[in-house]
């Protein structure tokens, strides 16, 4: 699986964000405290391309709070700090409308 | 498809069949081509030809078809037909809804043209007199009073705008839209998707408006 967010050749390229806004919906639908949060925690292991026990492995981070986050149990500034450095250098992720600071 | 591309659309399958989300992000990146082109087909076949150079709704319709093949995931059998294929008739009826049904949601024949000169820095057309269309159509006064309650002041306008240019046969309303007030035609994009947004989570919780659920743009 892909370990990076760049298009291959025949990529398409999507708007990331907005497939982030209707991920909240759907976590938001669900009950989630904290949709847009979920999806940029979804996103930055989607970028990532591995699931959710490897990337956890990888960025030294209990699977268990990897899980709260993508379930947009956890607000953004309590995501794990690689998570948010990752969103945060994505430059596809427009994190103010995600979380509504705009 | 190369063996590689196939192990991969496998393993991504398997895993929205599991309900990981985040995989769509790499199934949209990596087959998203070929769920457009399966989009497309169905925009030629609905004559809605205008919307294939858009790429923007395009992408927005890829998105929607990518959704829903992660919710049908676990009935994809790896052996048969590739998912958008399996799923053919499924991503059609993403794309009628996500384009709404045949008719759309202004019909400018209703329209009260008044010849108001050229708009600031835009189009010369005629500009639209809202008011008399409200007063005289339940129907547009209705919408418009949904819409009202969604959005800020500019963000009304510009939706407004965006589909009377739409149901006038622009083929680029966000250009248009955006030359009248002053934004990008990705920020008039934006603006039209989060209205839409927001006017379907308004019909699906406020009765008063539900019977604007079948209408064009707003049909679920």
């Amino acid at each position: 699986m892909s370990t990076t967010m760049m298009m291959s050749a025949e990529g398409w390229a999507t708007d990331v964000t907005r497939l982030c806004e209707r991920l909240a919906e759907r976590l938001a639908r669900e009950g989630a405290p904290f949709p847009g949060a979920g999806a940029v925690a979804l996103a930055v292991r989607g970028g990532a391309g591995v699931d959710r026990s490897t990337f956890a492995a990888q960025l030294g981070l209990d699977p268990h709070e990897l899980a709260l986050a993508e379930n947009g149990a956890l607000p953004y500034e309590q995501l794990p700090e690689a998570i948010r450095q990752l969103a945060s250098s994505e430059t596809r992720l427009d994190l103010d409308r995600l979380l509504g600071r705009g | 498809m190369n063996r590689d591309d196939r192990l991969l659309l496998e393993k991504l399958m398997a895993a929205m069949a599991d309900g990981d989300a985040a995989a769509l992000f790499p199934f949209i990146e990596h087959f998203g081509t070929a769920l457009a082109r399966e989009v497309r087909r169905v925009l030629r076949e609905l004559g809605r030809t205008d919307l294939l150079r858009d790429r923007d709704e395009l992408d927005g319709l890829v998105q929607d078809a990518a959704i829903d093949l992660f919710r049908r995931a676990a009935g994809w059998d790896r052996t048969g037909a590739l998912p958008w294929v399996w799923a053919r008739s499924a991503i059609r009826s993403v794309v009628v809804r996500g384009i709404g049904h045949a008719t759309v949601a202004l019909d400018p024949d209703r329209f009260d043209l008044v010849e108001r000169g050229p708009v600031a820095g835009g189009s010369d057309t005629p500009d639209i007199d809202y008011e008399a269309l409200r007063a005289r159509d339940a129907d547009f006064e209705l919408f418009c009073r949904a819409v009202d309650e969604v959005g800020s002041e500019r963000d009304r306008r510009v939706f407004h705008e965006y589909l009377a240019q739409q149901a006038n046969g622009d083929p680029s309303p966000s250009h248009t839209v955006g030359s009248q007030f002053g934004l990008t035609a990705e920020n008039v994009r934006q603006i039209a998707k989060r209205m839409r947004d927001q006017l379907r989570r308004l019909i699906r919780v406020d009765n008063r408006y539900r019977a604007l659920s079948e209408r064009g743009c707003l049909a679920a």
